[in-house]
């Protein structure tokens, strides 16, 4: 078995099937924009028309569905938003034929361009989201009025049982219809687990997964018509070797499905050690639209809330009162629990276009994360700190900073910080405590870290830059990819040096890079001494499952005494491998056939 | 003229399926026109795409303004739009899961 692409996992479960790799043909471009009308009413008509096939389509679906689907108040639900939505355009183009004469395709698609605009500025992620639901509606009409085949008919036509579809964005009505001809896995380029197609995969049970870096040419080549797995588990799609039967991929497929079951039954309960820790389970959220599942994941809390989504998409940053009004609602989605707010992490490699960020050679090594707060954006760090401080009056707030790799940069933000507050004081406006920390991602941080012990609460580890930086191999670097390598025994010696002298000075640790979602890296990360782990919201069950299922004491010593003395730098992850499979037997198959993914990875 | 504030308490807001639920019970009321506004925005509240524009989420504070041709239509409009954002909307968020 080959892993072809790593993504999100959107939609839990395992698909087998074969790959249909889709790319679709672009209408709207072909509307020129000085199509005009010749005649308003024959446009008019074309309108009405195109919506009221569309309206008779959706309407058949609702019938056909009707008793062969137990979710059909979740469809029919959506479908009526759908239709409705359509109505609002088809009303709207009318008066736009009327007003301006155009042709009825270019009035649909000018309606259309302007609610997408709107939507992506209403500043929610969840309505941003529904702009798929514009672009399939106008997809639709358009495609009508053209007298094109609608998408899924082409792709009914031509299919069979058992579809992947690999594709860079998935309409809603498409899964509708595909869902009862045969899709049974999806991959998409673009999307987010809330939209309408990540909730009605989930509503057929359709294990979908997210890969940003998906190439569609690519990918194509490689794998269309050829039989694929989607695990949407882990998030990754997978290729298996020609000798593999049918029945041992179902074989496979059962096994990982059966445990993740296990896991996410047991999502309430507490992440304790079998002597006794109580682990934080806490979640990594990268928008709203995360944070109100969080707790249906059996989040404890947010471990890392990234703001960067508050920035993007618009052409100023938002002020105190929306960063404020944000926190709040995320506050409210996960039951007024502990949240940590990292402060914007921007810099050349996640440009936002009015931050004026120059160009450099390695942004890795450049102007990011605090250093570009506190050198040029100051006012940003500002609101940020005023917002954080002022949402704790109201919930319980952490607030982080990024890239730290020196002292004065803690001392620097913590004035601000103090500055922030007698601001508030001097004008009556309430505010709340709010626990400080950094995070600790730079060797250099790491290295002097008990000096930084007066002056934080808590820090929490990013894995994946520290582990870049100590090895000096970037992680998407396929070329270096090999280096890369969370359990080399120079990370560890890091993790143990901030672990222990956090843990001597009472300051809490937190793990909040992707090492925290890994199975393998638990046990080391408990035996450290680490009090949380914040991690991806669909690995918390997992997560908190193995927690439940270790003693510390029994495993600690022969895990430290590895990393201080080590033959291969892969004795500890053997080691670790070794007590998972004798400690959690039912975990053995599963990490079986992951090993066995991770292996033949390497071409 | 009747202005009805309202603070929302279901999950979702006015997004999507709760907009659309909305829009298509106000949409049954007749003689009466009905205006929603947030912050510095304004929506027909009859047309579904203008209502999401609104980007009104949980613990959004929004003013519903109901225009009709008579008293009696304002206020059973009135009563309507109350059971929908306190009572209908809450309970889809029960439904969800």
């Amino acid at each position: 078995m080959k892993v072809i692409a790593k993504g999100v996992p959107i939609v839990s479960g395992l698909a087998i099937g074969v790959a249909k790799v889709w790319k679709e043909e672009d209408v709207f471009n072909n509307i020129s924009s000085n199509c005009r009308s010749n005649n308003n009413d024959f446009e008019i008509r074309k309108l009405k028309n195109a919506l009221e096939v569309l309206n008779n389509k959706v309407n058949n679906y609702l019938e056909f569905i009707k008793n062969e689907r137990k979710e059909l108040k979740e469809i029919n639900d959506i479908l009526n938003a759908y239709l409705l939505i359509a109505d609002s355009i088809v009303e709207e183009a009318i008066d736009k034929i009327k007003s301006d004469n155009v042709c009825a395709e270019l009035a649909v698609k000018v309606i259309i361009e302007k609610y997408i605009q709107k939507l992506r500025e209403s500043g929610s992620e969840l309505i941003s989201m529904r702009v798929d639901d514009l672009i399939d509606i106008e997809s639709q009409l358009i495609r009508i009025m053209l007298g094109k085949p609608l998408l899924y008919d082409l792709l009914i036509n031509q299919s069979r049982d058992n579809i992947i579809l690999i594709t860079n964005d998935i309409m809603p009505s498409t899964i509708l219809l595909l869902a009862r001809s045969g899709l049974v896995g999806l991959v998409t380029k673009h999307g987010g687990i809330t939209s309408h197609s990540a909730i009605l995969a989930r509503t057929f049970n359709i294990p979908y997964i997210l890969v940003p870096s998906l190439d569609i040419e690519s990918i194509g080549t490689i794998i269309n018509d050829k039989a694929v797995i989607v695990d949407g588990y882990k998030g990754y799609l997978l290729l298996p070797d020609i000798n593999e039967s049918y029945t041992s991929l179902m074989q496979i497929a059962n096994i990982i499905k059966n445990i993740n079951d296990k896991f996410f039954n047991e999502r309430a309960q507490p992440a304790v050690t079998e002597d006794g820790h109580n682990i934080k389970v806490l979640a990594n959220v990268n928008n709203i639209e995360d944070a109100r599942i969080v707790l249906d994941y059996g989040g404890e809390g947010i471990g890392l809330l990234r703001l960067e989504f508050m920035y993007m998409n618009r052409k100023q940053p938002p002020n105190e009162n929306e960063l404020l009004s944000t926190l709040q609602k995320i506050s409210e989605f996960v039951h007024k629990r502990e949240i940590i707010v990292r402060a914007l992490d921007a810099g050349g490699d996640k440009p936002i276009p009015y931050l004026n960020i120059s160009k450099e050679n390695n942004p890795f090594l450049g102007l990011r994360g605090i250093r570009l707060l506190l050198k040029e954006h100051q006012d940003i760090l500002i609101d940020e700190i005023r917002a954080v401080l002022r949402a704790s009056s109201f919930g319980e707030f952490g607030f982080m900073i990024p890239m730290v790799s020196t002292l004065s940069e803690i001392i620097e933000t913590k004035k601000i910080m103090n500055e922030v507050k007698e601001d508030l004081e001097r004008k009556g406006i309430n505010y709340g405590k709010v626990s400080f920390g950094i995070m600790v991602e730079i060797p250099s941080i790491a290295l002097i870290i008990d000096k930084v012990m007066n002056y934080v609460d808590f820090v929490s580890i990013g894995t994946n830059d520290l582990t870049q930086y100590i090895l000096a191999a970037d992680r998407d670097n396929e070329k270096v990819q090999y280096l890369y390598n969370e359990f080399h025994p120079s990370v560890l010696r890091l993790l143990y040096n901030v672990v222990n002298t956090a843990k001597r000075h009472g300051v809490r640790v937190d793990v909040c890079g992707e090492m925290a979602s890994n199975e393998i890296a638990i046990p080391i990360l408990l035996s450290l001494g680490v009090d949380a782990l914040s991690v991806n919201i669909t690995s918390i069950p997992k997560i908190k499952y193995i927690v439940r299922k270790l003693n510390i004491g029994k495993i600690r010593n022969s895990i430290m005494e590895l990393i201080n003395n080590f033959s291969n730098e892969g004795d500890v992850r053997e080691l670790v491998m070794r007590i998972l499979m004798e400690t959690i037997t039912e975990l053995t198959p599963l990490m079986k056939i992951y090993e066995s993914y991770e292996n033949s990875q390497q071409p | 003229m009747k202005i009805l504030k309202f603070k929302l308490m279901n999950k979702a807001g006015l997004h999507a399926r709760p907009a659309a639920v909305f829009v298509r019970e106000v949409k049954k009321l007749n003689n009466v026109q009905i205006t929603i506004k947030k912050d510095d925005k304004i929506a027909d509240a009859k047309n579904v795409l203008q209502v999401l524009s609104l980007g009104a989420d949980i613990g959004d504070e929004i003013e519903v303004i109901i225009n009709g041709s008579s008293d009696d239509d304002e206020n059973n409009a009135a009563k309507v739009i109350e059971k929908i954002i306190m009572e209908i909307l809450p309970n889809l968020d029960g439904e969800n899961k």
